[in-house]
């Protein structure tokens, strides 16, 4: 079954003048055909200006289309009646992590999303718990957000989304503004929720070694899907993404240059793993061979 | 900038005055500020310090500490101790030059010391004692009752969290801003006031665009969480009177009575 579903969808950025008249208009996405299955790892990947933002902001009805047609599971995030339900059945999570936390106290935060949809006192703290166990806060509970770093900051805020119990999270550019500590920890988490929940996750990014992990990479420039495809398959199509303005993993990168080398590499080697077990493959059949 | 600002800062022990509802000590301070007014000779603010006095010993807070919150305004003090003492028209008892200090100056400015100081330490020990999250949930609960003229109690309270929530983070980056003009060239040290402040121009503004850009973030971000005001919210935190305050409150009635019983019986 999918979770989220769109059907020619289209949105435009008005651009108006003083008085109001149309000054401007920009098509940031054009006709986006999409469908996520629920429990999948979903990596959607394209420069600045692709329209992938855009497009995870109609996934919590941020934005609604301009024209075409997004369900969240089943309900259409244009029908108004549906708006909190969908906002707590897919989460989101932003790009500045200071931009995001509410309260003064970290529980407090986490604590802020059932708040707003009515949940009982107990419940709450039973949640707030248990979600910052999930993604490794719970020693943090009392502190302070400022005292954090950013990959705790966003951790919380991931906490604060599952504590709405969401059936997907998006993840606009989260680990962005973070260093390479804070990136990882908060992909192992996410990771983590997607296998052990169950929890389709939606991972917005520029960064290709991202995508790696996840079960299906999409592929974006102005406002349409270029590729959509498992990441073995995408990353073997590296001239086409270094054209569209990405650059590959590290190790994929590796791979490709010793194949232009001449060595008898398979396409679509992600991991160091294998990469590692590949050339090793390789070396024991000219082994054997002499 | 923030932080030599001692009046009126959270100093976390565990007393009986800290466990006390948020309602309860705003009430009560405000209470005891009206009392401080009543009070109009000896006894009833010896009956204002005895209260409070009690209360601090009560809140574990070292009364060094809390008498050192009132060095920021030791200026102030001193101003309304003097303008009293000076122009209190009266019986004269010394003179010199222009000035003149009469009986009853004397006994006014001393008047003004003493109320000002108990105002000041009774408003402090309410904000040493309660966290600024503990005080904005008391008002918004406290204050509920406004909500039927009209008042949005809720979004107020909400826009004071987020205003205590931000302040650090608008701290920090006004530092920064300050340091990137610096390295710019600005300068932030020399010239006469004005001209100091004209420097902060190039400061105020950046942090003001970037306020404004946080805050629309931050709207974002609580819509996404389903946040549409107070209605239907529940609370993780929510207050309830414990006996402890139900104690209080009784003695706090019992005071009360004493200070009018201190305008009445015991006026001279």
């Amino acid at each position: 079954m999918s979770i989220i579903r769109t059907q020619d969808l289209v949105y435009e950025y008005v651009i108006r003048d003083e008085t109001g008249a149309v000054e401007e208009k920009n098509r940031a996405l054009r006709s986006v055909n999409l469908s996520v299955k629920a429990g999948d790892f979903v990596a959607v990947v394209g420069r600045n200006g692709s329209g992938k933002s855009t497009l995870a902001k109609h996934f919590n009805a941020l934005l609604v289309p301009t024209e075409g047609t997004v369900w969240i599971e089943a309900m259409d995030t244009r029908d108004e009646t549906h708006l909190w339900d969908i906002r707590a059945a897919a989460g989101m999570v932003f790009q500045n992590p200071d931009n995001q936390i509410v309260a003064t106290i970290v529980e407090e935060d986490v604590g802020f999303g059932p708040e707003n949809i009515g949940v009982p006192t107990e419940e709450i703290w039973e949640r707030v718990g248990r979600c910052l166990s999930e993604v490794g806060m719970s020693a943090y509970a009392q502190a302070s957000p400022g005292r954090l770093s950013g990959g705790q900051k966003q951790r919380v805020a991931i906490a604060g989304v599952l504590a709405m119990k969401p059936k997907c999270i998006v993840l606009d550019e989260s680990t962005a503004m973070l260093d390479p500590q804070g990136r990882r920890e908060v992909l192992k988490t996410i990771r983590e929720l997607n296998q052990a929940e169950h929890i389709t996750v939606l991972l917005i990014t520029h960064y290709m070694e991202e995508t790696v992990f996840a079960d299906r990479v999409i592929v974006m420039k102005r406002g349409e899907i270029m590729m959509d495809d498992v990441p073995h398959a995408v990353f073997a199509r590296a001239e086409e993404l270094e054209a569209l303005g990405l650059t590959l993993p590290k190790t994929a990168r590796l791979a490709q240059a010793l194949r232009r080398r001449g060595l008898d590499l398979p396409e679509g080697l992600l991991t160091g793993e294998e990469l590692a077990e590949a050339v090793i493959a390789l070396y024991r059949g000219k082994e054997t061979k002499a | 900038m923030f932080k030599d600002l001692t009046l009126g800062q959270y100093y976390p022990v565990d007393s009986p005055i800290h466990r006390l509802d948020p309602r309860t000590k705003l009430l009560s301070t405000f209470v005891y500020l009206v009392t401080l007014f009543v009070a109009g000779n000896f006894w009833g603010y010896l009956l204002a310090a005895v209260w409070l006095f009690t209360l601090i010993a009560l809140s574990k807070i070292p009364l060094g500490y809390m008498l050192r919150g009132l060095r920021g305004i030791l200026f102030l003090l001193l101003l309304s101790v003097f303008i009293n003492m000076l122009f209190t028209p009266g019986t004269v008892v010394f003179s010199f030059w222009i000035i003149r200090v009469t009986r009853e100056g004397l006994r006014q400015a001393l008047r003004m010391a003493v109320r000002l100081t108990l105002l000041l330490l009774g408003s402090s020990l309410m904000t040493f004692t309660t966290t600024p999250t503990e005080l904005t949930a008391g008002l918004e609960k406290g204050l509920h009752f406004l909500t039927f003229f009209g008042v949005p109690v809720h979004e107020i309270a909400m826009m004071m969290s987020i205003a205590l929530r931000f302040l650090p983070v608008l701290t920090e980056e006004l530092d920064k801003i300050r340091k990137a003009q610096m390295a710019r060239g600005a300068d932030f040290e020399s010239g006469n006031f004005i001209n100091r402040t004209k420097a902060l121009i190039p400061v105020l503004i950046p942090l003001f665009v970037s306020a404004f850009r946080r805050a629309g973030e931050l709207a974002t971000a609580m819509e996404a969480r389903c946040y549409h005001g107070g209605e239907g919210r529940t609370k993780m935190k929510p207050l309830r009177y414990a006996k402890a305050d139900r104690i209080y409150y009784a003695a706090l009635l019992l005071y009360v009575i004493l200070m009018i019983l201190t305008r009445t019986v015991l006026a001279s």
